[in-house]
This record gives C-alpha cells, sequence and structure tokens, in this order.
C-alpha cells in the first residue's frame, strides 16, 4: 500500500518541482497537494497522510499556524511534519521544532537531499 | 526562660541570681532531709525547681528524698512487724519479727545516714522479740489483753503492709512511668538517632550510588565512545567495502557493457556481412536503375537543354516582337506628329492668307468708309447712297464671312477626309501588325505549349522516379517501422520517470522478442528513449532552476535516474548543454561578413543577446553552411568584392524555396540601403545601414524573429 505525501506549498513551481522529483524517485508514495494550511488541514483530517511538508509562509493560513492545530488533533498529532521554507535562521528552526515538526528543510531544494528526508521519515 | 532569648545583660544576671536562689534552696532541702522532714525538703525542692529547673542536683535530691522516705516507711514497717510478732500467741506465719506495738507510734528516727539506720533497724526488733518472749507466764488477762493488742498490732501491721505495698506499688508505678519516660524520651531520642543516621546512611548511600552511577556513566561513556570509534571504524571500513564493492561492479559493468559491445560489434558484423550480400544485389539492382536513371537524366537534360533553347528562342522573339513594336509605336507617332505639325502648319499659313486679306480689306473698308464719313461729313445729301453702299458693303461682307464658312466647312471636309485617309492607312498597317503578332504569338503559344508539354514529360519522369525510390524505401521501412513504433510507446511510457525497474525491462525485452525486433535494434531503441526522455527531464527540470540549490547536482541525479553513463552523456553533451541555457537561448545566426562583423565586435555581442552565431566569411561560403545550420536568422554585409554581392545572395535566397522565408537582415552603406530600401523589401528581409546601431539592429532582429515565430507556427 503506497505511502501518502501531503506537500503544503502556495508556489506552483515548488509543487511541480516536488511532484517531478518523487516521481522520479521509485518510492510507492502517493502526493496529494494543498495550496495552503487551511487546505492542508481539511485534507489532513479527512485523510491524514503518512507525511507532510509543511511551507511555513503562505496565504490565508501558513504554516506557523497550520502545525500547532495538526498537532493538537488526536488524528493527525502523529504524523510528522517537515518544515518546508526558505527561511535558514536556526531561531527558525528552533520554533518549528518546538511547535512539533520532526525536522526542518531548507529551499532551495537539493533532489538527493529531499529524496532523503522523506523516506527517512516514511520508513516502517 | 531557657526559651527565651538572652537578648540583655539584665537577662544574664536574673538568670545567674535565680540560679543562686535555687542552689540555696537546694542547701535549705538538704538540711530538712538530713532531719528527716520530707516535706519541707521537698518544698524546698518545688522551689528550687520553679527557679532553675536546669539543675541536674533537683532529680538527685528527689531521688534521695524518695529514698529515704520508702526506707523510712521500710523501717516503721518493719518496727511494727516486730511488735506484732512480739504478741504472745500464734506465731507469725514470717520468720521475720514483729516490732513492739509501743514502738510503732515512734517517730522514725532520722534518716541521715539512712542506710546505717536501715541495717540498725531489723537487729533491734530480734533483740525485742527475744526480751518479749523471754517474760514469764501472765495471768488470763493480761494474756487476753496481751492477746488483743498483738491483734490490734497484727490489724495496724497487715493494714501498714497494704498500705506500705500499696505505696510500693504507687512509687513502683511512678517509677516506671518515669522510667518509662526517661526510656520513651530516651527511645524517641535514639529513634530520632537512629532516624538521623539512617538519614546519614540513606545520604551516604545516595552519595555511594551517585558515585556509582557517575562511575558506571564514565564506563558506559567509555564503552560508548570507545564503540563509537569501532563503529566509525567499522563504518569507515564498510564505506571502504562499499567503495571497493562499487568499483568493482563499476569495473563489472564496464566489463559487462564491453563484452556487451563487443557481443554487439559481432552481431553488427554478422548482420553487415549478411546485409553486404543483400546490398549487393541490391547494388546491382541499384546500379542498373542509376544506369536507367542516367539515361532518364540524359534525356531529360537534353529535353531541357532543348526547353530552354526554346525558351531562349522565344525570349528573344519577344524582345524582338516587343522592339519591333516599339519601332513601330515610335515611327507612327512620329509621323502622326509630323503630319499633325504641316497640317498646324498650312492651316496656320491659309488662316494668316486669310487674316492679310481681310485686314487688307478691312483696311480698305475703313478707308472707303473714312471717305464716305468724310464725304457724309462733306456731303450729307449723298449719305443714303452710302448708307446703301455701306449696307452693300455689308452684304459683301457676309458673303465673304459666308464665303469663310464655306471655306472653313470644306477646310473642315479635307481634314476628315485626310483623318480617314490615315486612319484607314493606320488600320491597314495595324491590321498587318496585328496579323504579325498573331502568328509569332501563336509561335510562341505553340512553342510554350511545347515547353510546357517537355515540362510536363520532366515531370512525370521526375514523379515517377521519386514514387518508385519512396517505394522501395517503404518497403523497407514497414519492415520494421510498425513494431518499432510499438516498442518505443511502451519503451518512452516506462521511461518517462526514469530508468524502469528489472522486472519492468524484461517485460519489455519479452515484447521486443514477441515483435520480433532484432536485439541490435532494440538497443538502439531503448537508447534512442532514454536520451530523449533524460533530455526532456533535464530541460524540464532546468526551467526551474532558481529553485534548484545546485543545478549540476541536480543533473547529475537525472544522470543516474535515467541511467545515462559518463560516455552517453559526453557524446550527447552539446544537446543537453543547448536544454541547459534553452531559457537564454534564441536562435541560431549566420553572420556573413568579412570586415564589418569584426569591426562592430558583431559576433559577441549577438552571443551575449543569447544567439549562437556561426560566421561565413562569403556569401558562396554561406550557401555551402546554410543548410547544416539552419539558422534562424541570417545577418549579411553587402560588400564582398570580386564574388556575390550581398543584394545578390539575397535575390539568390529569394528564389530559392528552401530558404526565402529565413530572416535576412543586410548590412550596407547608406546609399545601398537607400536603394534597396526603395526596392520591395519582403516580410523577413530587413536594411541596416553601416555603422551599426546596435539597439537598432536588435530591435530589427527581434521583430524579424517574431515575424520568423508566427510564420512557422502559422505553417504547424
Amino acid at each position: 500500500m503506497s505511502k501518502v505525501v501531503l506537500l503544503v506549498e502556495d508556489d506552483e513551481d515548488n509543487r511541480d518541482l516536488v511532484a517531478f522529483v518523487i516521481a522520479r524517485s521509485r518510492l510507492d508514495v502517493e502526493l496529494l497537494v494543498a495550496e495552503n494550511g487551511q487546505e492542508a488541514l481539511d485534507k489532513s483530517f479527512a485523510k491524514p497522510p503518512d507525511l507532510i511538508l509543511m511551507d511555513m509562509q503562505m496565504p490565508v493560513m501558513d504554516g506557523w499556524h497550520a502545525v500547532p492545530i495538526l498537532k493538537a488533533d488526536d488524528r493527525t498529532k502523529n504524523v510528522p511534519i517537515i518544515a518546508f521554507t526558505a527561511q535558514a535562521k536556526p531561531e527558525d528552526k528552533q520554533r518549528a521544532r518546538e511547535m512539533g515538526c520532526i525536522d526542518y528543510y531548507t529551499k532551495p531544494m537539493d533532489p538527493e537531499e529531499l529524496l532523503a528526508l522523506i523516506k527517512k521519515y516514511l520508513q516502517p | 526562660m531557657s526559651t527565651k532569648t538572652l537578648n540583655t545583660v539584665q537577662d544574664l544576671s536574673k538568670l545567674n541570681s535565680a540560679k543562686d536562689a535555687a542552689r540555696q534552696c537546694l542547701l535549705a532541702a538538704d538540711k530538712f532531709l538530713k532531719e528527716s522532714q520530707f516535706e519541707l525538703a521537698k518544698q524546698q525542692l518545688e522551689k528550687a525547681r520553679e527557679l532553675d529547673p536546669s539543675n541536674a542536683y533537683i532529680f538527685a535530691f528527689q531521688d534521695r528524698i524518695t529514698h529515704f522516705e520508702e526506707a523510712r516507711k521500710k523501717e516503721a514497717a518493719e518496727k511494727a512487724a516486730a511488735e506484732k510478732a512480739a504478741a504472745p500467741p500464734p506465731a507469725p506465719p514470717k520468720q521475720r519479727t514483729i516490732p513492739k506495738p509501743a514502738a510503732a507510734p515512734k517517730p522514725p528516727p532520722p534518716l541521715s545516714p539512712p542506710p546505717k539506720e536501715v541495717t540498725a533497724t531489723p537487729t533491734a526488733p530480734p533483740a525485742a522479740g527475744r526480751a518479749e518472749s523471754a517474760p514469764p507466764a501472765e495471768s488470763d488477762e493480761a494474756r487476753l489483753a496481751e492477746e488483743r493488742k498483738r491483734q490490734e498490732a497484727v490489724r495496724i501491721l497487715a493494714e501498714l503492709r497494704q498500705k506500705d505495698a500499696a505505696e510500693r506499688v504507687a512509687a513502683e508505678m511512678q517509677k516506671k512511668r518515669e522510667y518509662d519516660a526517661f526510656a520513651a524520651a530516651e527511645d524517641q531520642r535514639r529513634r530520632e538517632l537512629d532516624t538521623r543516621v539512617e538519614a546519614e546512611r540513606q545520604r551516604q548511600r545516595e552519595l555511594e550510588a551517585r558515585l556509582e552511577a557517575d562511575a558506571e556513566r564514565r564506563r558506559e561513556e567509555d564503552n560508548r565512545t570507545l564503540e563509537d570509534r569501532r563503529r566509525r571504524d567499522l563504518e569507515a571500513r564498510a564505506h571502504a567495502e562499499e567503495r571497493r564493492r562499487r568499483e568493482l561492479e563499476s569495473r563489472v559493468y564496464e566489463e559487462e557493457r564491453k563484452r556487451k559491445e563487443l557481443e554487439d560489434r559481432i552481431l553488427m558484423e554478422e548482420r553487415r556481412v549478411r546485409e553486404t550480400e543483400v546490398r549487393a544485389a541490391e547494388e546491382q539492382r541499384r546500379r542498373e536503375y542509376e544506369i536507367r536513371s542516367a539515361a532518364e537524366d540524359q534525356k531529360r537534360r537534353e529535353l531541357e537543354a532543348r526547353i530552354a533553347a526554346e525558351e531562349q528562342r522565344r525570349k528573344e522573339m519577344e524582345a524582338r516582337i516587343a522592339a519591333e513594336e516599339q519601332r513601330f509605336r515610335e515611327e507612327m507617332a512620329r509621323k502622326e506628329e509630323e503630319r499633325k505639325r504641316k497640317e498646324l502648319e498650312a492651316r496656320a499659313a491659309s488662316e494668316e492668307q486669310l487674316r492679310r486679306e481681310l485686314e487688307v480689306r478691312v483696311a480698305d473698308e475703313e478707308k472707303k468708309r473714312k471717305e464716305l464719313e468724310r464725304k457724309a461729313a462733306t456731303e450729307e445729301l449723298r449719305r443714303k447712297d452710302i448708307e446703301s453702299r455701306i449696307t452693300q458693303e455689308e452684304e459683301k461682307r457676309k458673303q465673304f464671312e459666308e464665303l469663310a464658312a464655306a471655306e472653313e466647312r470644306l477646310r473642315k471636309q479635307l481634314e476628315e477626309k485626310m483623318r480617314d485617309e490615315f486612319r484607314r492607312q493606320h488600320e491597314e498597317v495595324r491590321h498587318a501588325e496585328e496579323s504579325r503578332r498573331k502568328d509569332a504569338e501563336a509561335r510562341v503559344v505553340e512553342e510554350q505549349r511545347k515547353l510546357q508539354d517537355m515540362r510536363r514529360q520532366v515531370e512525370d519522369l521526375t514523379r515517377a522516379l521519386e514514387q518508385e525510390k519512396r517505394a522501395r524505401d517503404e518497403v523497407s521501412r514497414l519492415n520494421l517501422q510498425s513494431p518499432v513504433k510499438q516498442l518505443r510507446d511502451a519503451l518512452e511510457a516506462a521511461w518517462i520517470n526514469g530508468a524502469p525497474d528489472d522486472a519492468t525491462a524484461q517485460t519489455l525485452h519479452e515484447q521486443a522478442l514477441g515483435l520480433s525486433i532484432p536485439p541490435e535494434v532494440e538497443q538502439s531503441v531503448i537508447r534512442e528513449v532514454k536520451l530523449d526522455t533524460y533530455s526532456r527531464a533535464v530541460k524540464e527540470v532546468i526551467a526551474k532552476k532558481k529553485l534548484l540549490r545546485s543545478s549540476s547536482s541536480t543533473l547529475e541525479w537525472l544522470r543516474k535516474v535515467y541511467q545515462v553513463s559518463v560516455a552517453e552523456y559526453l557524446e550527447n553533451e552539446s544537446k543537453f548543454l543547448l536544454d541547459l541555457v534553452a531559457d537564454q537561448y534564441k536562435g541560431t545566426v549566420l553572420l556573413v561578413s568579412k570586415t564589418i562583423g569584426a569591426k562592430e565586435d558583431l559576433t559577441p555581442r549577438l552571443k551575449s543577446s543569447g544567439f549562437a552565431v556561426v560566421q561565413a566569411l562569403t556569401p558562396e561560403n554561406a550557401l555551402e553552411k546554410i543548410e547544416k545550420v539552419n539558422p534562424n536568422l541570417i545577418l549579411c554585409d553587402c560588400d564582398f568584392p570580386g564574388g556575390l554581392s550581398g543584394v545578390k545572395f539575397l535575390h539568390v535566397l529569394r528564389v530559392n524555396s528552401k530558404f526565402n522565408y529565413i530572416p535576412f537582415v543586410l548590412i550596407g552603406e547608406a546609399s545601398e540601403v537607400a536603394q534597396l530600401k526603395s526596392s520591395e523589401l519582403k516580410p523577413n528581409e530587413a536594411v541596416i545601414k553601416f555603422p551599426v546601431d546596435h539597439e537598432e539592429m536588435n530591435n530589427i532582429i527581434n521583430e524579424k524573429l517574431t515575424w520568423f515565430r508566427e510564420y512557422i507556427s502559422s505553417l504547424k
């Protein structure tokens, strides 16, 4: 049974790039896409994914607001979330970890690094 | 007092005075004790306790008082017992002597020193007893009285004993209680001490445990460090092993690849041998066909030569006809002009003549009129005659006018007649020319018809040759095309996201075998599909290179995903590199220039604008390169001494349908540019004057490329 990865990202090019990389990874992964935090909450509560890649800067609802809600809900509190952002400040990393993000990935992307991270947290 | 904090000197002196008073009380108590005044001694003791409760002597005095009181009581009891024992009937059950009853009311002796008193007391009653039992027999009354006294003493003694026993029990109980309290206090103290000791022990145990834990932790830390070091060593070894394994694998893979290549080559050689045989037969057929084609070509060339000669003749004929017509038209115009001039001159002369005659007549008439007027003035009477003469003269003038009108009519009739004559003559000439022209046209039409026929024959022959060639190609192509297309479609679907897994690759191989595709063709198609899909992926990912941390590592990753070997990559590097710069690449410019390009630094400027530049030094050189380069734009100099000029090069390209749509920008001197601008330029053509305004050049190039793209889109 394939694993479900939810990508929460407002930028279409970034979404396409992640989809491009995952499609070529040979991972048995189904990629769901949400364009903002609100959409991510709706999709996660409807069907909790196995991993969430969460951009922290988004319109409507950003990752800083969405992650605590996901972590407070019984359905999604155990879903690992990787913060996925262009900010490389150490305090942001710390903040993301305190919120419950299991890891932190700084854009721009490197396909091999990204896949290694996804594989790490999709291990059964 | 003890709980009170001694903060001042007054408090200290008060405490000392209290202690002194307590000491005085204790001395007084000692004195009363020695006098056996126990109550007073107790009172002094109580006072001393009130004054200084911490004085340890108080307890000692209390013990002493208790002890002396008990000794006193014991002594009194012994005395009473001795008195009882001294009574005559029945002997007491105990061996102890009963003191005399008379001794009982005696006050106890002083208790200082009590032990002596106590030890001395038992010796007295036996002596008394012996003295009591010694007396001789008395009378009955006295015996009875004695008996009663004895019984009374026994009773008193028993009471005293009971009382003594009760007091002793109470004292024992008190002692016991005090002892219990003391013991309890001691126990409490002991328990507290035990607790403290236990706490200390506990603390010590904890410290020991902590030390033990620290030691354990240190040992674990050491172990861990050791373990880490061992693990790192193992990992390093594993890495080295892995690296060695990979190297071996790559070597094995390389060897395998070489072996496959050798096998492929052998297969190719075998296939080539087979094909050579086939080709020999094919070659024989081709030679025959070529001989036939050569003969046909010869015929075709002859026909074309004849057509060209006919065409040449026709053109000469047309030129001659045109010259003849021109000459005839000029001659006619000249004649007409001459004739009109002569007519006008003749008409002018006759008019002049008439005018002169009229003028002469008018002058005569005027003279006559003047003479008549003069005569009328002189000869008024002859006026009517003169008037009649004037009327006659008038009539004559009218007649003359009529004559002039008639003459005019005659002249017009003459002119009409001359015009008719000329028209007739012209018509005749025209008819003659027309008939000649018609004959010439008929001949031209005939020639053209023949030419068309010849062309048609040539075209039919060419078409037949092409059809034959196509049919031959089609036969060879159809043998493989359909299965290969099927395989290619399947491979493209499998390779779209990278190299397929082993199971899919095996399935595809089986499919290829099922389609009877030779292995070398299969390998070739796989390689083609692999490079094609890799190239597309590279293009797609490079379009998003701003989102990537490193383009080179991403391309390396893609190379692994598509299993493109380094050799394959290097073989197709130019294509991939072109894809890499695809977002900046605007097209290829063929720069045809010997001097201007260098003078104006056109190549670096064009390259920096995103063009790939191919240079040709002359138009002839450009014609050789144009098909290979397939340029998006041609930028050409005007002046090429000793060869085709830029303008002629443009004309050559215009008549060639393969190249006449490629944007062409000519760079020339101002005069040449003006001349060219005046002529009609096609939408794909433009002219720039020298020296070059680079901004203008860029604008024109962009404009022409836009047109080119639109044109290509419209074709699609």
